[in-house]
């Protein structure tokens, strides 16, 4: 397998998935990049998690009430789905549909939130919207339960439109005016929720839309330029052919799949990054009626995303950063303990999963990184890394064994790199690396003491790389 | 096999009460994973609770008239603490057994709840388990162990010695593809769920398979992961059918009788709690006219086991309670 | 306005998971109280008396202690309007001073902000514990979160003192400032390199420290012991924040045993805290305050208390005048609000203003949003 497939493969199973271990690169790199893009695009094409044995093994995760228990089980499908870009786009909604449980304060209205984005995120963004315009917690999130015919709360009809489809503005114009979001936010009134079971005694129902027809407005109202009795869902369908609507996608998918954009308030007067890319994108969406699929094809099929500048253009985002360390070492895979402590790293690397800060989501790119959270996401990355009596990591000491009787320090470091990414540093870097290696000389392995310093070294060189600048971008 | 004849009318049952809420320590359970019933009506319940919340993995003890007893046990590796606590079951002489599915051990407590011993080692040879799932012990005080990735049961003593198995993976009369829980009638006869085959699998008492019943589905008769499985004194099978949300009831011919979904009302605790929060009792009134179902309907039930007087006793996992019903022991008039 | 020898310190420990106020400032000969907790209520003869109507759960003492001296404010009926019974929303309230909007910035990351604008002393502000709690967050804020002070640094993993010596020694130089890798990486750069220099300093903590106190093993003692040592360390941390297991205090159920020994550890270890402080001539310039995020309901469940609204808060230093500041909620059930509980009367950003203005001399407003009536609890 040539060098530059598995690179690729991995840059690929980084964007489109949480990494994986080097063994599972190279067999998707055998199958041929093309044909792990379409899988990656039709999860019903692999298997799914095994629900039963899920539930089984994890009894509370069923209907689970506690956010904690809801977090861990994502964490959980993240590292463990087959369906890899299923769970990323979950990821990537949830980061843009921002709503958070410290108000909703149910752990499982986190949750099926979530499986909302799993189950419709890669399809017609009409019905992904529609979905999301339908949830419950986010209704209540975002006030729509407190809105009604005669006392209109305009803030779900302004964040769907700011935040969730059009964007404040493209081409440096305005893409709405404030009586379209008067009219979006009348459109919506009488969008509800049934009354749900309180806490106790046996735990809150899992919410349940319901449209109260008496507390909607069927009055006349003029959305984008159009005039008539608008329901919420004519509003969609009205969002979803708007040109910003495109625009606003194509550069989202940009930004979390391919390179770090400005940051979402800039949008309206920065321009993209890379113009064409976005116009490809947004192509896609037209040509396919709407489809999210299609773009993401374009995507992933495209030489902006394959160059070699997209490669290590990202800050990871701090579940990326946890996630992918505990795929590319083989931990958590299947049922046991101790998962918990894992999935809450995020929360101390800055990510609070299903608990965004605001409506607004996170501030991303390198403001995932300050003093405090690069100690953590350091600390735990070369915990994990240099850990090896964790299979993944024992596998690949092996391996870096199997490149020789002896190998020099460049050798040696440059194995590593491979073996960890492959890693690509600047030459600063890499030159503090090897000369950290040369000060014990060459490795060998041919007997005991030399293989328990063998990997010793491995492990620490490990910790090293994990301790990177260039570790932190994916 | 399972023959279904709607209307098999000589038995009527009915609900008779609901035990418990949802509470990490005290008075109520945590994800329930099983009990077992002691001839005065004491119930032993094991916990499972979650794992950021390991003060809920515990032993409730309460009576079936929702007296609270005591607890006792914790989240852990060290004697008398268990992890994954799965089954539970009591010798002649009260003493209580808990098998721990990742642990690979089964401890022993009195039933006063002092730990006492415990015994197990992982692996597949004789003797060995891997991931023990159901416990029975039979009327010789010898106990049955649901050996469930190793797909057999095996028996021990009390003290853990190995007597002897039954049991190998597939789908085949006999066979097992990681199989739950586990019964007794009065004969001897065994009852396994075996859980994904989604069946119940009858054996004589030395492990000569007998009869199967039901198959995969949510019809009648049908089952959708079984786990907990009892017999009462007349034979009658009941079984609950974890991913059906029901308990289904089986004559011991095999022929379907009928099937609990659940009916509970508010238990004793359930009460005390909605007393010290009044807003809830409003808010719960709302939704509960919208939806009764939610409240009164079995969710995830795991394990199902009859008392001395014949009381047919649910673990409703997710809603961390028990229902109760009764064999009545004449049709009702209706 | 309080004047101090050196600059002055804030101490916080939060009382994670809704402290039952009924149970820790007892309203002791009130018929209500027996009334609405028939499994819970403190007999009468073990209440430690404060005034003629209140007094301290009896595991309590060693606060007893400052009482008498007249140096443990407590507050009552604490809370804010339109209560949230959910820990996360009503934590985040307290943390950022916003009841009604979602608010991002910490109420005690602004304050470290205005104490130092250009962020000069990487350690203003400390935390000790896993994860930033929201109080402290500030967009250019850099707090330290310490798990374990006593490992606490980059590559902790590292076996063996030289190894990691040689592999910090190789951090320090991998993250010197790079010329011409992108605003990013300088970025990245120079927070490492900020990272490292903190991380340096604390680590020395441990080692200075000495005395004759003893703290309790649990993680609400070491994490006050890890206070006491950042403080004495002289690093000029003015903001030391900790948390108690988190939602240890909501007791639900088995209320009594639970919170009892709760009790014991906080007062206990407050009383360490202080003694040690004092032993090292270096309380007077130290304010300690512990709050929770609410009360619970007055009704008991038969075996704990649930979420509820009014709660209580204490605060202890040379500097703080000793007294009940607020107003005990009256606990008959018409006066109670909807739910059950305690209806407040004294808004936390009373207390949070006058922390701001009398002790830390800034001005409050910006910070509480908004203009809260002082509580003058510093002598």
């Amino acid at each position: 397998m040539a060098e530059q497939d598995i690179a690729l493969m991995a840059h690929l199973m980084r964007r489109a998935g949480f990494g994986a271990s080097l063994d599972e690169i190279e067999a998707k790199a055998a199958q041929g990049y093309d044909n792990v893009v379409q899988e990656l695009l039709n999860p019903e094409t692999q298997e799914a998690v095994e629900e039963d044995l899920l539930t089984r093994y994890n009894p509370s995760y069923h209907e689970a009430a506690a956010i904690e228990n809801n977090v861990q089980q994502w964490v959980w499908r993240m590292i463990n789905s087959p369906r890899q870009l299923q769970e990323k786009v979950a990821l990537f909604w949830h980061m843009i549909f921002c709503a958070g449980h410290s108000k909703i304060d149910s752990g499982q209205e986190m949750g099926l939130m979530v499986d909302i984005f799993r189950q419709k995120g890669m399809g017609k963004f009409d019905d992904l919207l529609l979905a999301l315009s339908t949830n419950p917690g986010m209704m209540y999130y975002l006030d729509n339960t407190e809105s009604h015919k005669t006392n209109l709360n305009e803030n779900y009809g302004r964040e769907l439109l700011e935040l969730f489809s059009l964007g404040v503005g493209m081409d440096e114009a305005f893409n709405y005016t404030e009586d379209d979001v008067k009219a979006c936010a009348r459109a919506f009134t009488g969008w509800n929720i049934a009354p749900p079971y309180p806490p106790f005694p046996h735990g809150r129902s899992p919410w349940e839309f319901r449209f109260d027809p008496a507390d909607h407005d069927n009055q006349e109202k003029t959305f984008l330029g159009e005039t008539g009795n608008w329901n919420g869902d004519d509003i969609i369908e009205i969002v979803c052919k708007q040109p910003a609507t495109a625009r606003f996608l194509a550069r989202h998918m940009y930004n979390y799949f391919v390179a770090d954009e400005p940051q979402i308030p800039a949008w309206r007067l920065t321009p993209p990054r890379d113009q064409a890319a976005i116009e490809a994108m947004e192509k896609a969406y037209w040509d396919s009626d709407h489809s999210i699929k299609a773009m993401l094809e374009v995507l992933f099929t495209s030489d902006f995303f394959k160059a070699d500048a997209a490669r290590y253009a990202k800050v990871k985002n701090p579940a990326e950063m946890v996630v992918s360390l505990l795929r590319m070492t083989g931990e958590f895979k299947g049922y046991k303990p101790g998962l918990f402590d894992y999935s809450q790293e995020p929360k101390y690397m800055g990510m609070d999963l299903m608990n965004p800060p605001t409506v607004e989501g996170w501030h991303t790119g390198r403001e995932w990184i300050d003093s405090g959270t690069l100690v953590e996401r350091i600390n735990f990355a070369s915990d994990i890394l240099g850990n090896t009596e964790l299979e993944g990591v024992q596998s690949l000491v092996n391996r870096l064994m199997n490149m020789g009787d002896k190998l020099s320090p460049e050798q040696f470091v440059d194995g590593c790199l491979n073996l960890t990414g492959p890693v690509v540093l600047t030459d600063d870097t890499l030159g503090q690396l090897i000369s950290h290696a040369t000060q014990e000389g060459e490795l060998s392995h041919g007997t005991d003491a030399e293989k328990s310093d063998f990997t010793r070294r491995t492990g620490e060189m490990f910790q090293m790389i994990a301790a990177t600048a260039e570790f932190q971008f994916e | 096999m399972s023959t279904h004849l709607f209307g098999l009318t000589s038995r009527t049952f009915k609900h008779s009460h609901a035990i418990g809420r949802a509470e990490f320590a005290g008075t109520g359970f945590r994800n329930p994973s099983d009990m077992a019933i002691a001839p005065d009506g004491t119930v032993y319940v094991c916990n499972r609770s979650y794992e950021n919340r390991p003060d809920g993995v515990h032993v409730t003890v309460v009576t079936l008239d929702e007296e609270y007893v005591t607890e006792f046990g914790a989240y852990g590796e060290a004697d008398g603490e268990f992890m994954w606590p799965t089954a539970i079951a009591l010798d002649s002489e009260g003493n209580v057994y808990l098998a721990d599915e990742w642990l690979n051990r089964i401890s022993k407590f009195t039933s006063d709840g002092e730990f006492v011993s415990k015994w197990g080692t992982a692996g597949s040879g004789d003797g060995e388990i891997d991931g023990p799932a159901g416990l029975v012990i039979d009327a010789d005080d010898n106990i049955l162990v649901v050996d469930s990735n190793n797909n057999r049961i095996q028996k021990f003593s009390l003290d853990g010695k190995y007597i002897s198995q039954f049991g190998s993976k597939g789908s085949d009369d006999g066979q097992f593809n990681m199989p739950w829980g586990i019964g007794l009638d009065s004969d001897g006869h065994i009852y396994v769920s075996d859980w994904r085959n989604d069946r119940i699998q009858k054996f004589t008492a030395d492990g000569q398979w007998e009869a199967s019943i039901g198959s995969t589905g949510n019809g009648v008769g049908q089952l959708n992961r079984p786990n907990g499985v009892s017999v009462d004194k007349d034979g009658d099978i009941y079984v609950a059918d974890w991913m059906n949300n029901r308990v289904q009831v089986f004559a011991p011919d095999g022929r379907y009788i009928t099937e609990f979904h659940g009916e509970a009302v508010l238990s004793k605790w359930g009460r005390d709690k909605l007393a010290s929060n009044p807003d809830m009792i409003r808010q719960r009134s709302l939704a509960f006219a919208n939806d009764p179902g939610y409240e009164q309907k079995l969710m995830r039930p795991c394990a199902v086991k009859i008392d001395s007087d014949g009381k047919i006793v649910i673990i409703d996992h997710t809603r961390n309670r028990l229902q109760v019903y009764i064999k009545e022991d004449e049709p009702a008039l209706v | 306005m309080v004047q101090t020898k050196k600059d002055p310190v804030l101490a916080v420990l939060s009382l994670s998971g809704g402290n039952d106020g009924l149970n820790c400032v007892i309203p002791r000969n009130n018929g209500h109280y027996r009334d609405a907790r028939p499994t819970l209520a403190v007999p009468e003869d073990q209440i430690i008396p404060i005034t003629d109507e209140l007094g301290l759960h009896p595991t309590m003492g060693p606060l007893k202690k400052y009482w008498d001296e007249g140096k443990l404010a407590v507050f009552v009926g604490i809370g804010y309007p339109t209560p949230s019974y959910s820990h996360f929303r009503s934590m985040d309230i307290w943390h950022t001073c916003e009841p009604e909007a979602i608010g991002t910035e910490g109420w005690l990351g602004r304050a470290t902000k205005q104490m130092d604008p250009n962020s000069e002393n990487v350690l203003t502000a400390v935390n000790f514990g896993r994860g930033l709690p929201r109080a402290l967050v500030m967009d250019g804020v850099p707090a330290a979160s310490v798990g374990n002070l006593e490992t606490y640094g980059l590559l902790t993993g590292i076996e063996g003192e030289n190894q990691r010596n040689d592999a910090l020694d190789v951090f320090g130089r991998m993250y010197a400032p790079a010329i011409g890798t992108g605003a990013v990486m300088d970025y990245i750069h120079q927070t490492g390199t900020d990272a490292l220099k903190g991380a340096d300093i604390l680590s020395t903590a441990p080692d200075s420290y000495s005395s004759t106190v003893e703290y309790s093993t649990t993680a609400i003692g070491q994490y006050m012991k890890n206070i006491a040592q950042t403080h004495l360390a002289g690093f000029g941390t003015r903001v030391l924040y900790t948390t108690s297991p988190y939602n240890g205090f909501d007791s639900h159920a088995n209320q009594a045993q639970a919170n009892a020994g709760l009790l014991t550890d906080v007062s206990n270890t407050v009383d360490t805290f202080m003694t040690d402080l004092r032993e090292h001539d270096a309380s007077e310039e130290v304010t300690l305050l512990l709050f929770s995020e609410f009360g619970r309901r007055v009704i008991d469940n038969g075996s704990g208390t649930d979420h509820g609204a009014a709660g209580v808060a204490f605060a202890v230093g040379e500097h703080v005048k000793g007294g009940v500041y607020g107003t005990y909620p009256s606990l008959e059930p018409s006066q109670l609000e909807e739910g059950g509980n305690l209806k407040f009367n004294l808004d936390f950003r009373s207390v949070y203003s006058t922390i701001l203005e009398d002790w830390f001399q800034l001005d409050p407003e910006p910070i509480v949003n908004g203009n809260f009536e002082r509580t003058k609890f510093f002598a």
